[in-house]
């Protein structure tokens, strides 16, 4: 089964980095989405199912805090895993998203290892090897 | 907060960063150099300033291609600029986060500066140079807080 | 078993299940190994320093020396062997900080760099590693079940496992 999977952040550079510890995973991913910043990519969202979303928190137009709050609200999107991906790692800020309803954290700077276990974790699955 | 609070936690970030999203190192100090790509990301929170980092386009290029993964002369100047962009971004938040590990902070997007940023006359300011591969990093901090 | 010495700044590959590759007193030196459990193929390389001279003749005659040819190389030759990238297991030993190397030129701490830079462009991970400390390391990789054995210079003796974890040396060269 392949997973759709939603890259959020105003960087270009930093999604396709993301993109990259995505395809780390092994998992078989049929549509990575981008988007630059949370108004984009909850309109995607509205558009198309993910089967988990990573956002960055500083962005313009609306922020990842904003984008989360919406996710959670929207019984719709509700079920969508979000993992955050962000510069900020105060445990003032991490308690707070995932208070928010997210479901990972991961502080920038990260080893792709990290964020890969990470993205198993939230999703229930192992790195399969033959 | 005072100028060594900051100073202290300045290389230890710089080495953060690079070492773990750049597979890259600080060589050690050095003398700043006037020419090479730089950019500015906006920080509001329990302190409010700018950081700042210019760093040589040899070593820009160099970081560039190991964040992407990919070889140096396939990289575009966008892409080059962007990176550095982000670099900055990450400098941004992890010197912040060792200095207040409980405060939160708001960054702006990070901006590349098309000439040279003078130095304000900012209540606290901090600069330093270090040799990396290719060529130098110049990491600024400029807050309006005071000592 | 029949053991394939890999010599420093030297790397091979294998099909033979019943070969056990193997490297010796790996300092700063970084041992790379790959497998595919399926096709049996082992690889090992035992690279000396993280980036090759300019110099094309020198690149090209101790090519396993160096981490960012060495490690393409292991890579190309290990699927011409038929191994398939897709199925590759990555396991790492070595890096150390050795003995009066305080230099800024830590070489050992650069290996490990190079080493994660290398994997993060061909879009590998390890999953297994034993990088970083002071310890001086011999490493035995069996070609038919893919298992890593490390052993120190006193004689202690431990399997790699899988996600041991790929960690960054510390200034102070103990792994993060």
């Amino acid at each position: 089964m392949s997973l759709n999977i939603m890259i959020v952040d105003d960087s270009p550079v930093m999604r396709t980095f993301l993109r990259k510890v995505v395809q780390l995973t092994g998992l078989s991913v049929g549509e990575c989405c981008e988007a630059g910043d949370g108004e984009a990519a909850l309109n995607a969202l509205r558009e198309r199912w993910m089967d988990l979303v990573l956002t960055d928190i500083n962005m313009p137009r609306m922020n990842g805090e904003e984008f989360v709050k919406r996710v959670v609200a929207d019984e719709t999107l509700a079920d969508i895993p979000v993992i955050v991906v962000s510069t900020d790692s105060s445990r003032d800020r991490i308690d707070r998203m995932i208070g928010l309803g997210a479901r990972g954290y991961i502080s920038k700077p990260f080893q792709p290892e990290t964020l890969r276990d990470e993205i198993e974790r939230v999703l229930g699955v192992q790195h399969v090897q033959a | 907060m005072s100028r060594h609070d900051l100073r202290s936690v300045l290389a230890p970030a710089v080495s953060d960063v690079l070492e773990t999203m750049f597979f890259s190192e600080i060589l050690g100090p050095c003398q700043p150099d006037p020419d090479g790509l730089e950019a500015g990301v906006d920080f509001t929170g329990e302190l409010s300033g700018t950081v700042t980092v210019r760093i040589s386009e040899a070593s820009a290029r160099s970081l560039a291609a190991s964040f992407l993964g990919e070889s140096e002369d396939s990289l575009t100047d966008t892409q080059i600029a962007q990176v550095v962009c982000e670099l900055t971004n990450m400098l941004c938040g992890c010197i912040l986060s060792k200095f207040a590990a409980h405060g939160c902070f708001d960054l702006s997007s990070p901006e590349l500066h098309c000439d040279t940023q003078t130095n304000s006359s900012d209540a606290v300011h901090i600069q330093q140079t270090f040799a990396i591969d290719r060529g130098t990093i110049t990491v600024s901090l400029a807050s309006d807080e005071s000592a | 078993m029949k053991e394939l010495v890999i010599g420093v700044g030297d790397g091979g590959v294998s099909r033979d299940a019943d070969a056990v590759l193997i490297t010796y007193a790996l300092g700063s030196c970084v041992a790379l190994m790959l497998h595919d459990p399926i096709a049996q193929v082992g690889g090992m390389v035992h690279y000396m320093l993280p980036e090759s001279p300019q110099s094309q003749p020198e690149r090209d005659s101790r090519p396993y020396k160096f981490a960012d040819t060495a490690i393409p190389l292991l890579l190309r030759v290990a699927l011409a062997q038929g191994a398939d990238k897709r199925r590759l297991l990555v396991f790492a030993a070595g890096g150390a900080q050795v003995m009066n190397d305080n230099s800024i030129f830590n070489i050992g701490k650069r290996n490990c760099l190079a080493l994660r830079k290398a994997l993060w462009k061909f879009g590998l991970v390890a999953q297994a590693a034993d990088i970083g400390g002071t310890q001086v390391r011999t490493v035995r990789m069996e070609v038919g079940s893919g298992r890593v054995w490390l052993q120190s210079p006193a004689g202690k003796r431990w399997e790699l496992n899988a996600r041991a974890g790929l960690a960054a040396p510390r200034e102070d060269g103990t792994c993060r």
